[in-house]
């Protein structure tokens, strides 16, 4: 314990500089602008914002990408509260109350109980997240491929199982991620593969192109269908009565207790992987409906029902960063999109980060303390402010989107061949976020797809050709039976309820 | 068409073709399953596997399967769409990062935002914008992006 308050006091000293304040507070402020867009979510967001971060040094970029990923959480409950339209999956539950909250002229009330859930949330999630991140990675530093393959198969698995009903396409996507992960040189032998003679493919996609591609473009287009028909039954901010954002003290004792329920359980669906925020604040929101007194006020502007997504909202985007740092294994879209950022500036997050690199992991969990502090201040006294964003058409908002999108790609590589990609792929993207095949599942195999490769490669050489390596110890397997219970758990639990209603 | 036909069948055709890619592979390792077509060859049966199946998925849900609906006008936006940015990586080296950006974002702000009144708005926001990006990123950042036929 007093290791880690060392850790994280040495960690608050590396980040109270004036200019890693500053770049916190602008990631912050530009995080929740984007996240508060209809459509765009925090992985747009960061993806199209990663071009700011270079030439910065890896505390600076780190914190900045953290800044940008809360604030984007922070802003996507506002169009949720405002316009009944979710910034991401994660803001949806915020609909559920915060926008009948808003028609009956509270929406003030509605956007401080969401700023305040959403800080209350995500502090707690940091400290848990400062109490985990060390333990975690001992723990890691003992894998060895066989672990590592087991580890990153069930990351797989469980992100497409947890798509209900798109299990089956979930798992396809995740074949063909790793497919395309296996383009350029190969790791190990140094032999290219499937690079069609195109000398700029050895090297494999740069998938922080690919996700620009998938995100900014992809989504623009899946826009398309919208701001084509957009006309006189477009919603608009103005519709709704602002009021002064605040809460009264009755209204956040009544809030209190679910805030502190909900977190520990957002954070928890955070940090498994391919579960995020979408799942946990639903999980939450159901939970509290029947825990609530009066549970049929929930859905007609029941302050509770939008203070506990929120909190659960913020907590499990906190909690899907502990993968990432500790065990270079991207929990959520965001977080894979921050990984491949982090890559580009030479920070390798993995189980030796926070041995190696403690100095940076340290200061960037100071950071989420801080970010979360300046988040408050961004989200309640300009709230009113910053909803005037709202009111910008998205038929000039979204082309300009697609413009960042592209100065992005240009500078990863200074290459326009990535041009290319990224407009095939943002046509991709379109089909596939059409044919409903999880997006974030085919990201995170092309991302952990090298990876994968290698530990599977180095474990067969270690076993001598044999599979049973990866079934050798208590670690191997308990993955294994994780990856078991993502598959057949959630049939299990509906089976059972099945036979318990028809007895 | 059903969605889950579309699917099961464009993952037949992908791993096909990363089939016939992984044919023309050596594999250099003397042990084969340590070498450069092990892992592609398990992920090629794993894709096949999975299309098949989404295939009789599709099968068998009958009348009740997904169906792709496709937007016309979506369809044809996305070829507009594409056709600019085709002329925009063609001039973008050549006219310089400003000049080709305000012209392809001049061009996207005047097919969506149609009306006589949103002109000025679209001329503005198509050079304010990627003007305010080009300080910001060539002149703050330092990222090195092409000036093309301007001095600056």
């Amino acid at each position: 314990m007093n290791e880690i308050l060392i850790n994280l006091a040495g960690g608050f000293v590396s980040i109270m500089t004036l200019s890693n304040l500053f770049w916190i507070t602008f990631g912050g402020f530009l995080g929740t602008v984007i996240g508060m867009l209809p459509g765009l979510g925090p992985a747009t967001g960061v993806a199209i914002l990663i071009p700011l971060t270079f030439g910065m040094d890896p505390t600076t970029a780190l914190a900045t990408m953290v800044a940008i990923y809360f604030g984007a959480m922070f802003g996507g409950s506002r169009s949720s509260i405002l316009l009944n339209t979710p910034g991401d999956g994660g803001a949806i539950a915020a609909t559920f109350d915060g926008y009948p909250m808003a028609k009956n002229g509270r929406a003030g009330e509605a956007l401080a109980i969401s700023a305040i859930a959403s800080i209350i949330g995500g502090l707690i999630a940091v400290v848990f997240l400062a109490l985990l991140s060390q333990p975690i990675s001992k723990l890691a530093i003992k894998f060895g491929p066989q672990q590592y393959t087991m580890l990153m198969l069930f990351a797989l698995i469980a992100t497409s199982t947890i798509s209900r009903g798109n299990m089956i396409k979930g798992l396809l996507a995740t074949f063909i991620g790793l497919m395309v992960s296996t383009i350029g040189a190969d790791h190990l032998t140094g032999t290219t593969r499937f690079t069609m003679g195109i000398a700029e493919l050895y090297q494999g996609i740069d998938f922080l192109v690919l996700i620009i591609g998938f995100y900014a473009i992809g989504e623009v287009y899946i826009n398309f269908d919208k701001l084509l028909y957009i006309g006189e039954n477009e919603k608009t901010v103005s519709e709704i009565k602002m009021n002064k954002v605040r809460i009264s003290k009755k209204e956040f004792k009544e809030c209190l207790i679910p805030i502190l329920r909900s977190t520990p359980l957002g954070f928890l669906i955070g940090v498994l992987p391919g579960a995020g925020a979408t799942i946990a604040t639903m999980v939450t929101y159901s939970t509290e409906k029947k825990m609530a007194k009066d549970p049929d006020s929930f859905g007609k502007g029941n302050i509770v029902g939008l203070a506990v997504p929120e909190a659960a909202n913020n907590a499990a985007a906190t909690g899907a960063i502990i993968p990432m740092l500790t065990l270079g294994i991207p929990g959520s879209g965001t977080t894979a999109v921050m990984i491949g950022a982090l890559m580009m500036i030479g920070v390798k997050p993995g189980p030796l980060f926070f041995t190696t690199q403690g100095h940076i992991a340290w200061a960037v969990v100071a950071s989420m303390f801080i970010a979360n502090f300046i988040l408050l201040i961004i989200n309640l006294p300009l709230a009113t402010q910053l909803v005037k964003v709202l009111k910008t058409p998205p038929k000039i908002l979204l082309p300009c989107v697609i413009t960042l999108g592209f100065i992005g790609t240009y500078s990863l590589t200074y290459s326009t061949l990535d041009f290319i990609i990224i407009t095939a792929f943002g046509v991709i993207g379109y089909f596939v976020k059409k044919l409903d095949i999880p997006v974030a599942t085919f990201i995170l195999a092309l991302i952990l797809g090298v990876k994968l490769e290698t530990s599977f490669r180095q474990a067969m050489v270690i076993g001598k050709g044999d599979f049973g390596i990866f079934a050798s110890d208590p670690i191997t397997i308990f993955f294994i039976v994780a990856t078991l219970v993502s598959i057949f758990g959630p049939r299990l639990t509906a089976m059972l309820k099945l036979k318990k209603v028809s007895k | 068409m059903k969605k889950n036909t579309v699917i099961g069948v464009s993952g037949l055709l992908i791993s096909a073709i990363y089939g016939y890619g992984i044919a023309s592979l050596k594999n250099p390792s003397k042990l084969f399953f340590a070498g450069t077509t092990v892992f592609p060859i398990l992920i090629t049966f794993g894709a096949l596997i999975f299309s098949v199946i989404v295939i009789l998925k599709g099968h068998y849900e009958g009348d009740n399967a997904e169906v792709l609906k496709m937007d016309p006008k979506v369809l044809k936006m996305m070829g507009v769409f594409t056709v600019i940015f085709s002329i925009y990586i063609a001039i973008f080296n050549k006219v310089g990062f400003l000049i080709s950006t305000i012209a392809m974002l001049t061009s996207l702000l005047f097919i969506f935002n149609i009306g006589k009144s949103q002109r000025i708005i679209n001329i503005i926001v198509g050079i304010v914008f990627p003007t305010l990006c080009y300080i910001i990123f060539a002149k703050i950042f330092s990222i090195s992006l092409p000036r093309g036929i301007l001095p600056f």
